[in-house]
């Protein structure tokens, strides 16, 4: 499903580009090298960090800027390991939950699975683990940390997302992510909301694995 | 009325029946080759005896009456004898609901006079083989010898029913299981006794030729039926309300034991056996009652065995009832709040380039708290422990972000041109403020902030009407255990499983729409959002 989604997303993508250009699709060999000069230029903005007047730029092309912008997302993401202001974390969070790139997705990874880490960090990055496995999801940080254990953790879903891709998850992401969220469960250390985080991953991950195998099939009428 | 036969042997055996005489192989009762009769429970006054000098009597209640031959309730003949003396009526196996006429008449249509009524009520119903006492017969009586006699509390109680004397109808209502008797002089002069038989009038008791008419009764009268295990509920409830299923012997004399009692409830597509705990042993006349709220359509079935005339009957019964399984309240499970707007949410800040693509609005739709759900547990009845929805909660509105961009006073907003002219760095016309305004308004209709039926939020809420969940809710049942917080949770984690298994397939609708309505949207406005490419 989710090679579909992000096949599809990625022709959604161009269709959105064509239709607001209109006319006049610049040829491909000057868009790549300005692509290549902006993502440059957008990568150095995010690397040094707020603030910057042409930040809000950067953000967005970054997004489109494949494997080089994840290593700058992985970058700016790392910050949230050390991070406990939830305001900051969720603005960082709005900015790369739906770029999906492997670099990304392994700096989320460590951060949810370190003991040591902020544990709202802990909690952002379980969100967007979720985020970048699944498309539909939609994590929040109310309900990611404040889920108690057996209840149900309330994550909507969400449509008008556009996914960007960087490099492409390891294929083992789920599995990988679902090990980390079962190592906190088992464990008795972690910080409550850490805990709740947890839970809702893997709820998330096992209610995804019943949704593919009972697909809905709608009446016919 | 419990039916024991006993073997009496030839007429030249002993002049009283020994204690042995009442064990061993009881025969069938249309095994006539040797005299058969009834012993009519362990109850009369005194058991029989053989009879004494002057008289044919083979039993004897206190003494005032007696008949040698009567028909057990199933109508089976219990020796024989021509029909002479008949009494019809309903079976008094059972309690009557009602009273009824009871007639007696002569075969030959003579008069009858003298006629008295009794109503017999046997207060034990089995015969176990135990030798019965021998004493003497209380005075009056004369005869000196001891006979057998049973206990008192063993004894067979017997009202007459003094309004029913002289009538040769009698209308009576049976407080019991028991037998209606009556007692008549025959033109004749004969005097002779007649129990209630069920529509067939087999007559009863002669006090001479007793022996010598047997045959010609057993071939009149029907053998009796089997008794069968009745299981019964009625045929339909709705979902909560009590239903009570009733499981009983047809023969209300007899003792049978359940040892099994099965359930099979269906409800939406799921189907639950269940085992429920079999009472055993039930005593003659009872009823073993499954009293609890009805949850979910039902068959159940019950196995038991009875001792019936030397042999071990295997019992088995079964009923079903139907369940009315939605809460009307349930009939439409849609949205019944607006979308709240909430703001920029993760819209995209800034969106001055495509490349990484540009979400204007994001409709995020909310699942009900299903944690809050309330549920009831049949912890009685043919559906115990099967538990079902008893009210849900309803579905939270959906959130609606936009992107502030597209609002003025946003620098994105105002570095728009308010005349048309401009053109971006890919050489297309810049939309002007105006267009943007009007894009505003589209991305606002497109979530669904106007309600429109072509929006995230309309699409969602006729995918609601037409997947009826309400209706999955309302037939959902569990039969998981626990405690009532165990069982609530494992529930509500059923009812989101369906609602995530919907909502993935609405989210494959919604993309459709996006990949549909934007280009289209961007399209009409006829130039370029972005300031560059």
């Amino acid at each position: 499903m989710g090679h579909i989604v992000r096949t599809t997303f990625r022709y959604f993508s161009i269709a959105l580009a064509i239709a607001s250009i209109g006319v006049g699709v610049p040829k491909a060999n000057a868009q790549s090298d300005k692509d290549q000069h902006d993502c440059k230029k957008a990568i150095q903005i995010v690397a040094r960090g707020k603030p910057d007047k042409k930040e809000e730029w950067a953000w967005a092309t970054v997004l489109g800027c494949g494997a080089a912008g994840g290593v700058a997302a992985r970058d700016a993401w790392m910050q949230a390991r050390t991070e406990v202001d939830t305001r900051s974390l969720e603005e960082l969070y709005s900015r790369l939950w739906s770029f999906r790139d492997s670099a990304l997705f392994n700096a989320a990874h460590g951060i949810f699975a370190d003991a040591v880490a902020s544990p709202q960090g802990r909690v952002y990055s379980a969100m967007l683990l979720v985020s970048l496995l699944f498309d539909a999801q939609d994590p929040t940080y109310e309900f990611f940390s404040s889920t108690k254990s057996l209840d149900i953790c309330r994550t909507g879903s969400v449509a008008g997302r556009i996914v960007s891709h960087g490099g492409p998850l390891p294929s083992d992401a789920e599995e990988r992510t679902r090990r980390a969220a079962q190592t906190i469960l088992h464990g008795s250390t972690a910080p409550a909301i850490v805990v709740s985080a947890a839970h809702c991953v893997d709820q998330g991950i096992r209610m995804n694995e019943w949704v593919r195998a009972h697909p809905y099939t709608p009446p016919t009428r | 009325m419990s039916v024991r036969w006993k073997r009496l042997g030839s007429a030249s055996a002993a002049p009283y029946p020994s204690p042995e005489f009442f064990r061993g192989v009881i025969p069938p009762p249309d095994s006539l080759a040797e005299y058969a009769e009834l012993y009519f429970t362990r109850a009369a006054g005194c058991c029989f005896y053989l009879p004494r000098s002057g008289t044919d009597a083979w039993e004897t209640y206190d003494g005032r009456w007696r008949f040698g031959v009567v028909m057990d309730d199933g109508g089976r003949p219990e020796a024989g004898v021509p029909a002479v003396l008949q009494l019809t009526g309903e079976r008094t196996d059972a309690p009557m609901a009602a009273p009824a006429d009871f007639t007696l008449s002569a075969v030959d249509g003579g008069l009858l006079s003298n006629v008295r009524w009794w109503f017999m009520q046997p207060m034990a119903n089995t015969f176990n083989g135990d030798s019965i006492p021998f004493v003497r017969e209380p005075p009056p009586s004369t005869f000196t010898l001891p006979v057998p006699r049973y206990p008192d509390a063993q004894r067979t109680t017997v009202v007459e029913l003094t309004e029913c004397a002289t009538q040769v109808t009698c209308r009576y209502q049976a407080p019991a299981a028991g037998a209606v008797v009556a007692m008549a002089t025959l033109a004749d002069g004969r005097v002779l006794g007649a129990r209630a038989t069920p529509a067939l009038a087999c007559g009863v008791a002669g006090v001479s030729g007793l022996r010598a008419a047997g045959r010609s009764l057993a071939a009149a009268c029907e053998p009796p039926a089997p008794p069968t295990l009745k299981l019964e509920c009625p045929s339909s409830s709705t979902r909560g309300e009590k239903i009570a299923c009733e499981l009983r012997l047809s023969d209300a004399t007899l003792v049978f034991s359940v040892s099994e009692v099965e359930v099979y409830a269906t409800s939406g597509t799921s189907g639950f056996s269940i085992v429920l705990s079999a009472p055993g042993p039930i005593a003659a006349g009872a009823v073993y009652r499954m009293e609890g709220p009805a949850v979910a359509t039902t068959r159940l079935s019950a196995k038991g065995t009875v001792a019936w005339r030397g042999q071990t009957l295997n019992l088995v019964g079964s009923t079903s009832f139907v369940v009315k399984e939605r809460p009307r309240e349930l009939d439409e499970y849609v949205m019944t709040l607006a979308p709240k707007a909430d703001g920029p949410g993760r819209t995209t800040k800034f969106p001055s380039t495509n490349r990484g693509g540009s979400t204007l609005g994001l409709y995020r739709r909310q699942p009900p708290l299903f944690d809050s759900l309330q549920i009831a547990t049949a912890a009685t009845g043919p559906n115990r422990g099967l538990s079902y929805v008893v009210s849900v909660p309803g579905i939270p509105a959906s959130l609606i972000n936009l992107t502030f961009a597209i609002f003025p006073g946003d620098p994105w907003y105002e570095a728009h041109p308010v005349q048309p002219g401009p053109l971006n760095d890919a050489g297309v016309l810049i939309c002007t403020r105006s267009k943007i305004d009007d894009l505003r308004l589209q991305a606002e209709r497109h979530e669904g902030v106007t309600l429109a039926s072509n929006s995230h939020y309309g699409l969602d809420q006729a995918f609601l009407r037409r997947v009826k969940l309400g209706a999955f809710i309302g037939a959902h049942v569990s039969n998981v255990a626990g405690s009532p917080d165990q069982i609530r949770r494992q529930m509500a984690l059923e009812l989101m499983q369906e609602w995530s298994r919907e909502d993935a397939y609405l989210w494959i609708l919604q993309r459709a729409f996006d990949a549909k309505d934007v280009p289209a949207m961007l399209a009409a406005l006829g130039c370029s959002i972005y300031l560059k490419d």
